[in-house]
């Protein structure tokens, strides 16, 4: 049997695409209060409005799409990237640490009073980079492998994890800290949105520049060396960048599960392993799975937001077995 | 070609050999005990050699070495001349190339982008030659197949054809055929003979089936407990007595134990393949005396006979039966008081064993045993083992399986 799969990539590119635009126009058009198309459409043509209440929302909209693309976007690209260094498919962003840090630090920052949104990401900001810089500085003084790297990882995880436990059973808080933890959207600030975007994007491409040395990294660890490609410093440079994406991103929106392990498996089954197209593919559909999630979130119920999180994995999970049973059906095929 | 270490102990000789040991000497970070212990060898360049051995010998430790894979081995072990430790990884990268053990299971790239990474900057890989070697090897249609989808003696082409794109001087691989099936491993062989011939790549392969060391390699190096136990032509290598000594110790084996009573005549099994176990075990728990012959050394018969000390007539590994052991065999059956023909597979190497159907006038006195297994299937030498077995069946008496055969020998 030949199967060409050249053709697939575009085919699921311009999928995600189509869809991510599709739901973007949405974004703008739904939600609890009804908006007159024309006013939308005045809106995206930088009219200046007559009623500023519809200026108003739909500013938060446009704020609030922007911050699920990028958080979707990037916590997809950042676990394919975790994926491939570690080699390890069950790898996700938040395998170092990074969620266990800076939900230990926001939760630390909210029962220290500090009230201000940028504090508290200031905050979790730093216990993510802590928490990851401490996992990697740790297997790299003893013997560094993904082996190592994901076991330390595991071991400051739940570490971090118990302290929050403490922390929250001590603090008067406690209804903060977890709201805080089941993530959110809210972007007050489009400065944070612009500054999150050009970090996240900048980082992506330069890590795009390296897509084959992903690609590398994947396969046999010796015939890699055989070819003279020092792994270790690319797996520590490429997981430092993704851990600083994710960092950045945990730390505005709190924590959102699912999108960084499910989205790159998603993308893998669909495109393939070849980083220059797996790569930009996780980021847009990262991207439009999490703008999707968040438009359910606003408008499945009344006056009610649901948390992001619970929708990332409520969606994400059904689809994605769907996946894996299309996947293991053709799998048979092939082998047949 | 580089210039060559002034230090080199080989003054005289133009060209250096790919590679040179000394005392080599390799241990694992912690342990006690040396995986490769201070050995010496010389890997010709241009040559093809085969690494064999038992599991745990430190093969795969070796060639890791060799590599530059690990390192901090004690000893020394040139590269062309020239010490391997101070050679640069990218040096190396230029002289060698590697193919694992494993396949590389389960990756989704096509062939065309998985090969694009031979080169450390895929720009660089030209992509006309990676369609002229995928021309050559007859596997085209692979280009844009995602390696996932392929079997395995495909993805094994694929990762040769990867090495080769990567012009090396020497070409070391890890078992490479250990999960392929016989017709694959030869495809694979061929392959790699022609490209080892027409390019003078220096080939060290660390390998599992013995006959395709012996058949595709120049040179063998045997180890065992980290040791060479000899380097040289197969021939030289592969005897019954190294292979006895290496390969197939007698543990592993049931041993038949002689039932009580005396001795009750002489028999002689020729079998092979495993045809002959269950026969023998059944005669020797029977009080007969069992001989056996002629098996060449590492068949499983051959391993059984070893294990419960039958006497037997043996041949050299993947060698037809000489004249002499012919002979010595003939005396063996005329020494027995009935011959056991088992159901083996029976081909030009192996055809002198039905030779004494002709050569023996076959007296009344000689009860001959015939497995009744269709003996066409096991004809591999058109014809001619047919019709010896045809004439030792007209005096022989057949049976079926095993339960069959042990009526016969209680009725002796």
């Amino acid at each position: 049997m030949t199967t060409d799969i050249r053709f697939k990539p575009y085919f699921y590119f311009i999928t995600a695409l189509s869809l991510c635009v599709a739901g973007a126009a949405l974004s703008f058009s739904l939600g609890q209060a009804a908006i007159p198309p024309g006013e939308i459409a005045g809106f995206l043509m930088l009219k200046s409005q007559a009623d500023g209440r519809y200026h108003a929302i739909l500013k938060m909209r446009v704020l609030r799409m922007a911050a699920a693309f990028i958080t979707g976007a990037g916590l997809a690209f950042a676990g394919v990237v975790y994926q491939s260094s570690l080699k390890n498919y069950l790898a996700d962003p938040f395998m170092l640490g990074i969620s266990a840090g800076a939900a230990l630090f926001s939760a630390l920052a909210i029962t220290m009073k500090f009230h201000s949104s940028l504090a508290i990401s200031a905050f979790a900001f730093t216990g993510a980079i802590l928490s990851v810089g401490a996992v990697m500085a740790i297997s790299y003084a003893r013997k560094f492998s993904s082996y190592n790297l994901i076991l330390t990882g595991i071991a400051l995880n739940s570490f971090f994890s118990s302290f929050l436990t403490v922390v929250m059973y001590l603090s008067k808080d406690m209804q903060n800290i977890f709201f805080w933890l089941m993530g959110s959207l809210d972007v007050r600030y489009a400065d944070q949105i612009i500054y999150t975007y050009l970090f996240v994007v900048g980082a992506a491409c330069y890590i795009l520049k390296y897509s084959h040395i992903l690609d590398l990294l994947r396969i046999n660890e010796k015939t890699v060396f055989s070819i003279g490609v020092d792994q270790n410093y690319y797996k520590i440079k490429f997981l430092v960048i993704a851990s600083l994406i994710c960092a950045l991103i945990v730390s505005q929106t709190g924590i959102i599960g699912f999108v960084g392990l499910i989205v790159p498996h998603a993308a893998r089954i669909m495109v393939g392993d070849s980083h220059r197209i797996l790569l930009p593919f996780s980021f847009v559909l990262g991207g439009t799975m999490l703008i999707y999630c968040d438009l359910i979130s606003r408008t499945a119920a009344d006056s009610i937001n649901f948390p992001i999180g619970i929708i990332t994995s409520l969606v994400g999970a059904p689809f994605f077995i769907f996946l894996l049973a299309g996947q293991r059906k053709a799998g048979a095929r092939a082998n047949g | 070609m580089r210039t060559d270490n002034k230090g080199s102990s080989n003054a005289g000789n133009a060209a250096p050999p790919a590679f040179r040991a000394a005392a080599l000497t390799y241990r694992f970070e912690g342990e006690d005990e040396n995986i490769i212990n201070g050995i010496n060898f010389a890997i010709e360049a241009g040559s093809f050699a085969a690494i064999v051995g038992p599991n745990g010998a430190g093969k795969s430790t070796l060639l890791d070495i060799m590599l530059g894979y690990r390192k901090g081995y004690a000893g020394s072990l040139e590269f062309f001349g020239r010490e391997l430790a101070k050679v640069t990884a990218g040096e190396l990268a230029r002289e060698r190339a590697y193919i694992p053990q494993q396949s590389e299971d389960g990756l989704r790239l096509s062939a065309y982008e998985y090969l694009k990474l031979s080169n450390a900057d895929p720009s660089k890989t030209s992509c006309s030659e990676i369609d002229e070697l995928l021309e050559k090897l007859n596997i085209s249609y692979l280009k844009n197949r995602s390696i996932a989808s392929m079997s395995g003696g495909e993805a094994r082409l694929v990762q040769l054809v990867f090495v080769l794109l990567r012009k090396p001087r020497v070409l070391l691989l890890d078992e490479p055929v250990s999960y392929l099936d016989y017709k694959n491993q030869q495809a694979f062989f061929e392959i790699l003979k022609k490209e080892h011939a027409e390019r003078g790549i220096t080939v060290a392969a660390i390998l599992h089936d013995l006959n395709m060391a012996a058949y595709y390699c120049g040179e063998i190096i045997l180890i065992n407990d980290g040791r060479i136990l000899k380097q040289g032509a197969p021939f030289e290598v592969l005897n019954y007595r190294t292979l006895g000594s290496v390969f197939f110790g007698a543990a592993g084996f049931s041993n038949a134990r002689p039932g009580s009573g005396g001795v009750r005549g002489r028999v002689h099994v020729i079998c092979g393949g495993g045809s002959g176990e269950k026969i023998i075990a059944r005669l020797i728990e029977r009080n007969f005396s069992v001989s056996c012959g002629v098996l060449n050394a590492g068949d499983s018969d051959w391993r059984f006979c070893r294990a419960n000390s039958v006497p037997m007539v043996e041949e050299e590994p993947y060698r037809p039966i000489s004249e002499e052991n012919y002979i010595k065999n003939l005396e063996y059956i005329k020494a027995s008081s009935a011959v056991v023909v088992c159901d083996f597979p029976i081909g030009a190497g192996n055809l002198a064993n039905l030779k004494f159907a002709e050569d023996l006038a076959l007296p009344a006195a000689v009860n001959i045993i015939c497995a009744g297994r269709d003996f066409n299937e096991l004809d591999y030498t058109g014809g001619a083992a047919s019709a010896y077995l045809e004439k030792i069946e007209k005096k022989a008496r057949v049976f079926k399986n095993i339960d069959e055969f042990e009526k016969l020998i209680d009725s002796l």
